[in-house]
């Protein structure tokens, strides 16, 4: 496949698909190396920044994802067809702790809470942000729950080992680190450093 | 105990910073004289400084931490491990594990409020991202919830009262205004639409309006769709982005999609 081609292919299914496509599935529909993929996709972000375009790609739950940039929000929202929702505060510290302790259940995050999380927990399930994940091999054999990609999405990460880290070293600040790097990957390629994140991967 | 109140001091007396002197070694959590601390904050609360629920929140929380803590270390070690939670303060038995379980509890406590902390901060970031991601749109935005996502989209109250808006423009604006004879208008208005859909099962937010000729029936009618949405009889749901807005009977109750 000629890379004009390849390139314009890889545009056009990553702009159909409803959730985030990977480079090895690129790959696969399109019979190209993955690698391929990678630096055509690669070069496409470029070009999209370049060019000022309305539209990014991002690499989000372990795909690449067509998205609008950050500074159109606000003309977005004069489409007025309702915004994304917020995560009430229990609901974020809850996902949280499950983002970073998972497989954990029911019982464990309330212990580290503090509180009694089923509504919560309930709520986080309904939108496909946490499932559970199996049976603890113990006593009751409780629930395990873990995070879905739709949590990854939500937070516009990678994968989970974007997570904040969680140091307790009490000097880093954590706040400039998300100014530095906001979102998943966005902003980023701006600064010239995409390619060797998305290589790094 | 000046240590412990010197841990205390200036704070809310909250888990974080009861956690932050635990960490610097300033505080061995057993050591802590609970009435010292209480008295420490309520010292505090009383010297005109600010109280909010969240601190008192936090410090009942951080407070009975401790009590169980010291509770536990009453007991005497436990013979079987915890069903729950082996890994929890238990001990095989004897005199001298005793100690141990008591530095394993500790530890635990310790851990717990370690572990509180570490997370609050990732959270505050946690919190920044979803922020800023939610300025990004990808094609189909909102989350498609726990199973099939509805083929129509649920119609929010800003939708209808725009809906509302033009038909309100269409009606005549100069007109004597007759006093409604009492609130049953509306709940004939509510009969109205359900017998309506009774019939036909579904009606357009404009089909609703067009037999009304002035605006206090138009709000009227309108009034009773609200009522009839909060009783989840009816479904409101708009055919597509921009699309007409249908109202349909709700046979089951209409859950809130968000």
């Amino acid at each position: 496949m000629e890379y004009r081609e390849a390139r314009s292919a890889i545009e056009a299914v990553v702009f159909a698909s409803p959730h985030p496509v990977s480079a090895k599935d690129l790959g696969e529909i399109l019979g190209i190396d993955p690698r391929s993929a990678h630096v055509i996709l690669d070069d496409l972000r470029r070009e999209y920044d370049r060019d000022g375009r309305g539209m990014q790609i991002v690499f989000v739950a372990g795909g690449y994802q067509m998205a609008t940039r950050p500074e159109h929000a606000r003309y977005i929202a004069g489409l007025n067809v309702g915004a994304r929702p917020r995560l009430s505060r229990p609901a974020l510290e809850t996902v949280a702790m499950i983002a970073y302790r998972q497989p954990i259940t029911k019982a464990e995050i309330e212990r580290l809470r503090g509180v009694k999380v089923d509504a919560v927990l309930a709520t986080l399930m309904e939108r496909g942000l946490v499932r559970a994940v199996g049976r603890k091999k113990s006593a009751g054999r409780p629930v395990l729950y873990g995070t879905t990609p739709e949590f990854l999405r939500w937070f516009g990460l990678a994968s989970l080992e974007e997570l904040p880290p969680l140091d307790d070293a009490g000097g880093s600040p954590s706040g400039v680190g998300l100014l530095r790097s906001p979102p998943g990957r966005l902003g980023a390629s701006s600064r010239g450093d995409t390619g060797r994140r998305m290589r790094g991967e | 105990m000046t240590r412990v109140t010197a841990g205390l001091e200036g704070s809310s007396g909250s888990l974080e910073d009861l956690a932050r002197a635990i960490e610097k070694g300033e505080i061995d959590p057993l050591s802590i004289s609970i009435r010292d601390a209480i008295l420490s904050f309520l010292e505090g609360a009383r010297n005109g400084k600010k109280l909010s629920l969240d601190d008192a929140g936090a410090f009942i929380a951080a407070a009975s931490a401790l009590i169980h803590a010291k509770s536990r270390a009453l007991l005497p070690p436990e013979r079987e491990p915890e069903p729950e939670d082996p890994a929890a303060c238990s001990s095989a038995g004897g005199q001298a594990d005793e100690d141990r379980d008591e530095a394993d509890c500790n530890e635990a406590l310790v851990a717990r409020l370690m572990e509180y902390r570490v997370f609050k901060r990732a959270i505050e970031e946690l919190a920044g991202r979803e922020e800023a991601w939610r300025a990004i749109h990808v094609r189909g935005s909102l989350p498609p919830g726990p199973g099939e996502a509805p083929p129509l989209p649920e119609v929010g109250l800003g939708d209808l009262v725009a809906a509302l808006r033009g038909i309100l423009e269409g009606v005549a604006q100069e007109e004597p205004v007759p006093i409604p004879d009492d609130d049953l208008a509306i709940e004939e208005r509510m009969e109205g639409i359900l017998s309506h859909l009774r019939e036909r099962g579904q009606v357009t937010f404009g089909g609703l309006f067009r037999h009304a000729a002035t605006r206090i029936e138009v709000i009227a009618t309108f009034l009773a769709l609200l009522e009839l949405m909060r009783l989840a009889r009816v479904a409101v749901r708009q055919e597509s982005r921009f699309g007409q807005i249908v109202i349909c009977a709700a046979p089951g109750v209409v859950a809130d999609g968000v």
